[in-house]
C-alpha cells in the first residue's frame, strides 16, 4: 500500500465525519422551524387571533410531518420499550406526553376556532370555555415538554449545528496544520 | 432507473408512515377524550349539557356596568374594582398581527432554549459523575 492510499484511508473517517447527511441537515432546519413556529403561534400579542389560528393549523400539519419523519424510531422504541435502556424509555415517555399534549392543544384549538374554520365554511364545533382552558393549559405545559424534548437531543443538535456551519472543524484543521 | 425507483420507494414509505402517524394521532385524541369521559367521568371540554366535571372553572355570569355592551361570542373576565369587564382571548379582540409585539415570540423561543440548555447541562453533569463513580 503506497503513501497516497494510506493518506486517503486516514482521511476517510474525518471526511465522513465532516460530511453531514442531507437528512440530518433537513431534520435540524425543520425542527428549528418548528420551534420558532411554536414561539410565534404561542405569542398572542404578536399574531392576533386570525394568524394564530392559521399558523396553528399549519403547525399541527408540520408536527404530523415531524412524527412521520421519526416514525421508524417510534416503532423501533415502542417494540423494545420493556427491554430498552432507562434513558431511551424516558425519552419515549417524554415524547409520548409531548405528542398527547400537542394533540390536545391543536385539537382543542380547532374546536374553539373563530376565524380559520368559519372561513372554510365550518362553524365553531364546541366553543366552550372549558376547551379554551384546555387549549391554554396544554400550550403552557408544551413549553416545559418541548424544552425537555430539546434537552434530550441537545448533544445531537450541538453536533449537527457545529458540522453544518463548520464550527470546530476549522479549529481541527488548524491544529492538524500546526502539528504538521 | 434505480434512482427513480428508490425515489418512488421513499415517497411511498413517507405516505405510508404519514398515514400511520395520522392514525396514531387520531387514536390518541379519541383515546384521551374517551378515557376522560368514561373512566374519569370528567369529560374533556364538557359534555353535551356543558357539564365540565368540576375540574375546570365554569363560565359564570358577571355583573355588567351600565352602558357596557359586550361583543357577542367573546369571553370576558370581571374587571378590577368594579371597572368594566376585560375581554380575554383573541388578543384583546384584535384579529390582526401586531408586528411591534414580535419580541414575545422571541422570548418564548429563548425560554425553551434556555430551559433545554440547563436541563442538558444537568444531564451532562449527572452522566459525568456516574462515569466517574463507575471508573473509581
Amino acid at each position: 500500500m503506497n503513501k497516497k492510499s494510506l493518506a486517503t484511508d486516514e482521511e476517510q473517517p474525518q471526511s465522513r465525519r465532516r460530511n453531514l447527511s442531507l437528512r440530518s441537515r433537513f431534520d435540524l432546519v425543520f425542527d428549528s422551524f418548528l420551534l420558532i413556529a411554536f414561539g410565534v403561534v404561542f405569542s398572542w400579542n404578536f399574531t392576533g387571533g386570525k394568524w394564530h389560528e392559521w399558523l396553528g393549523l399549519a403547525l399541527g400539519l408540520a408536527l404530523l410531518v415531524h412524527l412521520t419523519l421519526h416514525w421508524d424510531w417510534v416503532v423501533r422504541t415502542a417494540r423494545r420499550i420493556v427491554t430498552t435502556t432507562g434513558r431511551r424509555r424516558w425519552t419515549f415517555i417524554v415524547n409520548l406526553l409531548l405528542t398527547f399534549d400537542l394533540v390536545l392543544c391543536v385539537g382543542s384549538g380547532i374546536l374553539i376556532s373563530r376565524f380559520a374554520l368559519p372561513s372554510l365554511g365550518i362553524n365553531s364545533l364546541r366553543p366552550s370555555e372549558s376547551w379554551t382552558n384546555i387549549h391554554d393549559k396544554s400550550a403552557d405545559i408544551a413549553i416545559g415538554l418541548i424544552a425537555l424534548h430539546v434537552a434530550i437531543d441537545w448533544r445531537w443538535i450541538v453536533n449537527v449545528t457545529k458540522r453544518m456551519f463548520h464550527f470546530g472543524v476549522l479549529r481541527t484543521e488548524e491544529s492538524v496544520n500546526v502539528e504538521n | 432507473m434505480l434512482k427513480t425507483k428508490s425515489k418512488s420507494n421513499a415517497t411511498g414509505k413517507f405516505i405510508k408512515q404519514f398515514f400511520y402517524a395520522a392514525l396514531a394521532i387520531t387514536g390518541l385524541w379519541f383515546a384521551g377524550v374517551g378515557f376522560s369521559r368514561t373512566v374519569l367521568a370528567r369529560p374533556l371540554g364538557g359534555d353535551e349539557k356543558e357539564s365540565f366535571g368540576g375540574h375546570f372553572r365554569e363560565g359564570k355570569p358577571i355583573k355588567l356596568p351600565k352602558n357596557f355592551v359586550p361583543q357577542t361570542g367573546q369571553t370576558y373576565v370581571p374587571g378590577k374594582d368594579g371597572s368594566k369587564p376585560v375581554l380575554i382571548n383573541l388578543n384583546q379582540g384584535n384579529s390582526k398581527m401586531d408586528w411591534q409585539a414580535w419580541m414575545s415570540a422571541v422570548h418564548i423561543v429563548l425560554l425553551i432554549v434556555i430551559i433545554a440548555f440547563v436541563l442538558a447541562a444537568i444531564d451532562r453533569e449527572l452522566r459525568a459523575s456516574r462515569r466517574r463513580r463507575v471508573s473509581n
